[in-house]
């Protein structure tokens, strides 16, 4: 919000109003108790009775809200044990897509970007990754999305800044960079960390399905 | 805000609120908290400073944001998630300002009067700018503060604010005038 002096003369403030204006935009605390109670609401709209639907393959579950979303969480088992047992592998597999959602990180981050996310095409996400190293000659990206191979990535140089971007797969991804091809290093703005096992530290990071 | 982004380096994942919409409509249950994280604070703001008080404002936004997780379903992604979150905050405010018309000047709370920038105190005391100008902001047409708001609080554009509101780019200037010819004639003359 930064065109206090910049809109057009039909919308030139003067003084008077500019001053009204920045106290206007000056923020309101959200307080504890408001968001508690949103959060409330919203938790008992999920649990809002909806009819059962009986689904494919013997799969029972609620509909919320009126959709029927077979994909997601069934509450209700009512199958042979094949049926089960592929009712259990789905169960997994949805539930590490969702719990792989990007994470508190992405709330940070703030300002909006000019590009677009864009989908891999099966689950993941399109990520940038970036590294202010204006001394380095060569940076690579290495992670368990790429074998750890620091040939496999390189990043791209503009004034310091090096950058790549690469579609990653949905779920937990420990990375790192690797400096002029010998000095290995976490990424220096990763929210998580984890321990290698070469008794360093390796990144880590969260991508949604 | 439709694209996560950090400036200082690192690592950079890019969740677009549509994003985020397809996630929750598939079941995500932390995917609507994420939109309500990222857009809350602006929503509260734009309520605050529409009904000058900070109880209704809540209530405006509790409603705005269940409401649109109720109708989720219907977000088409052509649109900005913000500007069809904001079609539904502005038509619960309108609610509350219904409900207040006739005492929206003792609609401001001081808890309001207090919020109003705070960084900036003792220039806005010295200029006696703060109270006269919720009251000032109360004494508007509904439809007016509105725009004013939309335009200047929330530094939309006459177009997302037509696209929001309904209303024609040309009435939609016309608000934002007369907003600003009775706020200045308000806080140069308060009484």
């Amino acid at each position: 919000m930064t065109r206090l002096d910049s809109t057009g003369d039909d919308d030139a403030l003067d003084a008077v109003l500019q001053d009204a204006v920045r106290a206007l935009r000056s923020p309101v605390t959200p307080r504890t108790v408001a968001r508690d109670a949103l959060a409330s609401a919203l938790r008992g709209e999920r649990a809002s009775v909806a009819p059962s639907v009986p689904g494919p393959s013997g799969l029972s579950h609620r509909a919320p809200f009126g959709r029927t979303r077979w994909a997601t969480t069934p509450y209700v088992l009512r199958a042979s044990p094949v049926t089960m047992l592929a009712a259990a592998t789905l169960l997994i597999v949805t539930t590490a897509v969702v719990t792989a959602r990007v994470t508190s990180r992405t709330a940070e981050m703030g300002a909006a970007a000019g590009a677009q996310a864009a989908r891999t095409g099966g689950a993941g996400q399109i990520v940038r990754f970036t590294l202010a190293a204006p001394q380095a000659r060569r940076v690579s990206l290495v992670g368990d999305f790429n074998g750890w191979d620091p040939a496999a990535t390189t990043l791209q140089n503009k004034d310091g800044m090096w950058t790549v971007v690469i579609p990653v797969s949905a779920g937990r991804h420990q990375y790192g960079f690797v400096i002029d091809g010998s000095e290995w290093i976490p990424d220096p703005a990763a929210a998580q960390s984890a321990d290698s096992d070469f008794g360093t530290q390796n990144s880590v990071m969260y991508v949604g399905g | 805000m439709d694209v996560t982004d950090r400036d200082e380096g690192g690592l950079f994942i890019m969740v677009t609120d549509a994003d985020l919409v397809r996630q929750s409509l598939a079941g995500a249950p932390d995917a609507f908290e994420e939109l309500v994280d990222r857009h809350y604070a602006g929503c509260l703001q734009y309520a605050a400073r529409l009904l000058g008080n900070r109880e209704d404002a809540e209530e405006a936004c509790q409603d705005a944001f269940v409401r649109a997780f109720r109708a989720l379903a219907s977000y088409a992604e052509s649109d900005r998630f913000s500007a069809w979150l904001y079609r539904i905050l502005i038509n619960r405010c309108r609610s509350y300002a219904v409900r207040r018309r006739g005492s929206m000047e003792d609609a401001t709370d001081n808890e309001m009067l207090a919020s109003l920038s705070p960084t900036r105190d003792a220039e806005v005391e010295q200029l006696g700018l703060r109270e006269e100008l919720a009251r000032a902001i109360a004494q508007l047409e509904i439809d007016q503060r509105e725009a004013f708001l939309l335009k200047h609080v929330q530094d939309l554009s006459y177009d997302e604010i037509s696209a929001i509101t309904g209303a024609s780019v040309s009435a939609l200037k016309m608000r934002v005038k007369r907003a600003c010819d009775r706020l200045r004639d308000l806080l140069k003359d308060p009484s």
